[in-house]
């Protein structure tokens, strides 16, 4: 039993190393749990898939960090690719961090669009847009007059996809990618239109956005890094969601063990008079 | 112009009125509200905007006086952070984000660190239920450690995998009491921001211009002698 004590000693430096190996072991060897889809991603997913290729542009808003982005960047994916493959417009702009434009021109590199997609007819990039709520509220009912340039400096007007666009009336439905703590904004500011409502945000997230999902407010949304990983699957664009499943699975069973093991030690301890 | 009249008096009749134009402009529908409310939205985008060169010069300011009187344990990472600073100003200004060079950067730089700093807690997260999560037969802690595993295994595709219940479960928990509980707190916080901002309009709360309470104008003559 004092070897058992002794180890203990050392306990944080085996709790972290554990973790860490898990994890890589999780990544590299994928067990292939099932992964059962969730109603509201799968509302998401119906929307998306039943949109009409000529409908209005979507309005997908990336507000999440590069700290936040293996959370969230699953399901933006795996959206944007779903809406490239049924031949969807769309609208990238950025509300709640300035990593936004960053961002989404990596979502650009990487989703293939500008292969496929020409841009200013069936894509545009505005990116960062200062402002926080108020501009949130602004681009609900005069997107014309706030947002004048794209990321790349042509003007609004100019472009094909955009020229039309006066407010909410012109997109087909907003979609907030959120890490940064934001999303309420798009709730307040634009659940009041008719217009469907989409988001991701982290899982951490889902107990306050459930309530508004349940009144009707938010049509559907994708929690965290499972919600990606559902949308993968529905889409078939598996990616990062899905290969991360297996690791968090294996770490919830492992934070289990380690409460055990917590509990035991304190027992052998308290029954040795340590 | 009095001391009063410059510090509280305009500061409160601007946001009286951006305020009010603001609210009514949601309940009444005349043009000419709908018109001030979309300007004055607009202005705050550029506020917010300028807002942020303010905070570019702040922290320029704050760092030199440190660095300059060589403020101990400190200064060398005020340089470090003015050198990251205006590296990054500069690349933006010259590239843009969407240039591939500060795409470059901000991938291998910003978001692995990022990524690095926010992993870290999950390594202390796992030590501290190791060392402080003692179950104990008492009502709270059965009920935290009845919540915990539940997350635990209803929120990963393992839980589901041992037993289908969970689903379920977890389902009623997030669709009822949680659910229940965020529209209070929802409602609660509404109506505070309501009443806030009605004792803001109305110029009753000042504490945002940075005073607990307004100088009476004895009080500012006995100053001025």
């Amino acid at each position: 039993m004092s070897s058992l004590l002794e180890g203990v000693k050392k306990d944080r430096f085996y709790v972290s190393w554990i973790l860490v190996i898990i994890m890589f072991l999780s990544y590299l060897v994928p067990l292939g749990i099932p992964v059962t889809i969730r109603d509201p991603t799968r509302e998401v997913y119906q929307f998306l898939n039943t949109l009409p290729a000529d409908s209005k542009p979507l309005l997908l808003s990336l507000d999440f960090t590069a700290g936040g982005s293996p959370e969230i960047r699953p399901s933006m994916m795996a959206v944007v690719k779903h809406a490239i493959s049924r031949g969807l417009k769309f609208v990238v702009i950025g509300i709640g961090t300035d990593e936004s434009t960053a961002l989404m021109q990596s979502l650009f590199d990487d989703s293939g669009v500008e292969d496929t997609y020409e841009y200013g007819v069936d894509y545009v990039g505005i990116g960062y847009i200062p402002g926080g709520e108020i501009t949130v509220a602004a681009l609900a009912q005069d997107f014309s007059s706030v947002v004048e340039t794209d990321a790349y400096g042509n003007k609004v007007s100019d472009l094909a996809l955009t020229k039309d666009i006066k407010d909410w009336k012109d997109f087909s439905a907003v979609i907030p990618f959120d890490s940064a703590g934001v999303h309420m904004f798009w709730v307040r500011n634009w659940t009041p239109y008719d217009i469907p409502y989409y988001g991701s945000f982290t899982a951490g997230s889902e107990p306050r956005y459930v309530a508004f999902y349940n009144s009707g407010d938010i049509d559907g949304y994708m929690a965290g890094l499972r919600g990606g990983a559902e949308y993968e699957i529905l889409t078939g664009f598996l990616s990062t969601g899905v290969k991360s499943m297996d690791m968090q699975s294996l770490t919830h069973l492992y934070a289990f063990v380690v409460l055990v093991a917590g509990n035991v030690v304190l027992y052998v301890f308290k029954k040795e008079g340590k | 112009m009095s001391r009063q009249t410059t510090k509280v008096f305009l500061p409160v009749l601007l946001v009286a009125f951006a305020g009010g134009v603001i609210l009514a402009e949601y309940f009444f529908a005349p043009q000419i509200l709908s018109t001030l409310g979309s300007e004055l939205k607009k202005l705050g985008v550029l506020i917010f905007s300028m807002s942020m060169i303010v905070g570019l010069v702040g922290i320029s300011i704050n760092s030199y006086k440190k660095i300059s009187r060589r403020a101990p344990g400190e200064w060398y990472l005020h340089v470090w952070l003015l050198a990251l600073l205006y590296v990054w100003v500069i690349v933006g200004l010259i590239y843009t984000p969407t240039h591939d060079f500060y795409q470059w950067l901000f991938a291998n730089f910003i978001t692995a660190l990022y990524q690095a700093m926010l992993a870290l807690p999950a390594m202390s997260l796992f030590v501290a239920i190791y060392r402080s999560y003692k179950v104990k037969f008492e009502l709270n802690t059965i009920l935290l450690t009845a919540s915990f595993l539940l997350v635990l295994f209803a929120g990963a595709p393992l839980g589901e995998a041992i037993w289908t219940g969970f689903t379920p479960i977890r389902s009623w928990i997030i669709n009822v009491p949680t659910a229940s509980a965020e529209r209070g707190l929802i409602i609660t916080m509404a109506l505070g921001v309501i009443g806030l901002s009605l004792r803001t309009i109305f110029g009753i709360e000042r504490t945002w211009l940075g005073i607990l309470r307004v100088p009476t104008a004895t009080e500012e003559e006995g100053e001025g002698e």
